[in-house]
């Protein structure tokens, strides 16, 4: 089966572009450019360059982190307008895809890929490569030679021809690495034996490769012989489960949105559910008239389990409460975000979720403190008492910012204290002398703490015990949230224990042991 | 749930009472309280206790809480969620309310309707909500934690003597804690108990019990 791929050169870097609007721009993956746009091309930016190097090639540079999911949402769209002019469409990574050649159809495979580059093109992907071979592996390295809107075509039966006079390193693509699994990079060996050409390795009797490289090798050398190693996995186009429902007049109140909305979003999650798929985030889209236009809000929102048409409503009703849509609307949209199979959710199905009676009790205190009043709780990594609480609107997903199961060298040693205060009170702590206690930036203390005040509104008293400094360096490599702390413990004569932090010479009372 | 073939007699009782409260019977049932107190205090269903600590409010919550129950925090934004963690509390069953808003009174009610323990710091009812709230408990079968002063409350649990461990004069850091639990029922105090609370290895127990010595003892097993 001939096989076309579709190449997008540097696609993180032209999602970013659309975002950003720089014309210099790259994207790092961990710390090394992992693609960047021609301009900073010319400027001297490569792949693999730190941060630091390409900044000092080209100093308007824009960088910006690596994101693969925005980079595979943003390609999607391309996949959709692919998909609309052929069927079998198979995503190999974002800015990647193969299909099978529509040659029949578009009178020939030059034809075909000009009228498919022509349809990108108008989607404002003017760069965009084509490659046609027997295999998808030939057919990406064919699109990697190919200049912008072009298409390098290897005629049928030659891909061991095509591959034979190519470098070796040229074995090592990305879609190759990561399969077989060998410690050793078989390309760096076979380079160092003196085989500079691919058609050098095809040449090697199959069993000898085995041997020496093993079953990653092994997948090479099939590879260079230009055998068909890997077929095409179609992806299944996802079906529309958006809903939809429009209003003619258009409605003035809340409440009547809300009611006439609510048998489309009841046959929404009608329909997942006959598609035996449950749906835990979703976006609401509210189309309003504001003086004449059409203004659109949509707001996201999670649910811990998944939405029941019952909780879709709550979410637009709440929804049409905190942003008012300014005008009569016009139209409801629910669009799925996140839609997964049943599979997965058994013990919920039956019953492991949170009571019916705590989420309708819930639901009424939610009417009363409104919907971020009322929250879940758990616990993330951190260092310090606050930091590794976790809360989250109820309703919505806690979502850990930090891992909890590593090791947080320099956290408060435990136990935790009972009370943290949501703001630090302003404390003072001061010496035999009576002056304040102040910590040096070396860590040394500029007196023994002999009386304390905790908070403004209790009295002073006795140190009867403490413990630090504790010196934090905190996010030092953040400029606006950097701060220099220094925790103490702090044990009143009465038996009160607190955990005290200086700061620039200003004690705070962060959280209480009692 | 194992399936024993003779029940145990108090799974029996449970369910019994669980039977005379779906039909509305009142019941005699205590709510499972931290094994600290037992013979102290039993938590019993409908009533409220106050407390002068957050600890020892959490040690309240947590007895119900590590059977299944739900607990709800209201009125505190300063609860230490790592040290309820600590102690004992399931935080995947718990809704916390930082603010209760203008109307704390309907919040704690419809609370009350559904969790098994409402923990309440600084909210003041009138006294009119007070009586309301304590009819809802009682039919409810649930039972309130007040940090600080609260009407009409069962007992009132009070921390004395307070001694931590741990720093000296810069080194070391907060490792455990002993403090006498006074109970006052009706202006009386009716018993007190000396608690490790935490003790070092984070466990609360009686000082003196040697429960926690058997747990880290294992026995020796043949070899063979």
């Amino acid at each position: 089966m001939r096989t076309l791929v579709v190449w997008v050169p540097d696609w993180p870097a032209l999602v970013r572009q659309v975002e950003h609007g720089a014309a210099a721009l790259a994207v790092l993956d961990r710390g090394a450019v992992l693609a960047c746009t021609p301009p900073a091309r010319a400027r001297g930016v490569r792949r693999g360059m730190r941060r630091r190097e390409a900044q000092s090639r080209c100093p308007e540079l824009v960088v910006c982190e690596h994101r693969p999911e925005a980079d595979a949402a943003a390609f999607e769209q391309v996949l959709g307008a692919l998909e609309e002019m052929t069927p079998g469409v198979a995503p190999l990574r974002p800015g990647l895809c193969a299909l099978p050649v529509p040659e029949r159809f578009y009178g020939g495979e030059t034809e075909a890929a000009a009228v498919i580059a022509e349809r990108l093109v108008e989607l404002g992907v003017w760069d965009v490569r084509f490659g046609i071979a027997d295999g998808v592996f030939v057919a990406e390295l064919a699109a990697r030679r190919a200049s912008a809107q072009d298409c390098v075509i290897v005629p049928r039966g030659g891909d061991a021809d095509f591959l034979r006079d190519l470098p070796i390193e040229m074995l090592d693509v990305p879609v190759v690495a990561g399969e077989g699994g060998a410690d050793v990079d078989p390309v760096t060996v076979l380079r160092r034996l003196g085989l500079r050409r691919i058609g050098d390795f095809a040449a090697l009797s199959a069993a000898d490769v085995v041997a020496r490289f093993g079953a990653r090798g092994a997948l090479l050398h099939r590879w260079a012989r230009g055998e068909q190693v890997r077929s095409i996995a179609r992806r299944r186009p996802p079906a529309d489960l958006t809903a939809e429902v429009a209003f003619e007049p258009a409605l003035e109140r809340a409440e009547a949105v809300v009611f006439s909305a609510r048998r489309a979003l009841e046959d929404f999650v009608g329909g997942l559910d006959r598609a035996g798929m449950i749906c835990a985030t979703l976006r609401l889209e509210v189309d309003a008239q504001v003086e004449g236009r059409e203004r659109t809000v949509g707001r996201v929102w999670r649910h811990p389990r998944w939405f029941s048409s019952g909780d879709v409503l709550d979410r637009l009703r709440w929804q049409l409460a905190a942003d008012p849509p300014g005008g009569p609307v016009v139209a409801v949209r629910c669009v799925p975000v996140e839609v997964e199979p049943w599979a997965g959710h058994g013990e919920s199905l039956f019953g492991g979720g949170p009571d019916e009676q705590v989420e309708r009790s819930v639901a009424r205190v939610q009417a009363l403190v409104g919907p971020e009043g009322v929250r879940s709780v758990g616990l993330q990594g951190g260092r310090d008492p606050r930091e590794r609480a976790l809360s989250a609107p109820w309703g919505e997903r806690l979502a850990p910012e930090r891992p909890l199961d590593r090791p947080w060298p320099g956290r408060v040693p435990p136990p935790a204290p009972a009370t943290v205060f949501a703001e630090p009170r302003p404390a003072e702590v001061v010496g035999a002398e009576g002056l304040p206690v102040a910590v040096s930036g070396r860590g040394a203390l500029s007196g023994v703490p002999t009386r304390f005040r905790a908070t403004a509104d209790l009295g002073w008293q006795p140190v009867a015990a403490w413990a630090g400094p504790w010196p934090a360096d905190e996010r030092w490599w953040d400029e606006a949230a950097a701060r220099r702390i220094a925790r103490f413990q702090v044990v009143g004569v009465d038996g009160s224990a607190w955990l005290m932090v200086v700061e620039n010479g200003h004690w705070w009372t962060e959280a209480r042991y009692d | 749930m194992s399936l024993a073939v003779s029940p145990d007699r108090s799974v029996v009782d449970d369910l019994r009472d669980r039977i005379d409260r779906m039909q509305g019977r009142p019941s005699v049932l205590t709510l499972p309280t931290h094994s600290s107190l037992s013979g102290l205090l039993a938590l019993q269903p409908g009533s409220s206790y106050a407390v002068d600590a957050t600890s020892l409010a959490l040690l309240l919550l947590s007895g119900p809480s590590a059977e299944g129950a739900w607990c709800a925090v209201v009125g505190s934004d300063r609860i230490g969620l790592e040290a309820a963690a600590e102690f004992g509390v399931d935080l995947d069953r718990t809704v916390w309310v930082p603010d209760a808003g203008a109307d704390p009174a309907s919040v704690v009610g419809a609370l009350v309707d559904a969790v098994g323990v409402v923990m309440v710091d600084r909210i003041g009812l009138s006294e009119r909500d007070a009586v309301r709230l304590r009819a809802r408990l009682q039919r409810q079968q649930s039972v309130l934690v007040a940090v600080g002063d609260w009407p009409r409350v069962e007992a009132r649990l009070r921390l004395r003597d307070v001694v931590w461990t741990g720093p000296q004069a810069g080194h070391g850091h907060l490792v455990a804690r002993q403090a006498t639990v006074e109970v006052e029922r009706g202006g009386r105090v009716v018993g007190s108990r000396r608690l490790w609370l935490p003790a070092p290895e984070l466990q609360v127990r009686p000082v003196g019990d040697p429960a926690g010595l058997h747990e880290r003892i294992q026995p020796v097993r043949e070899v063979g």
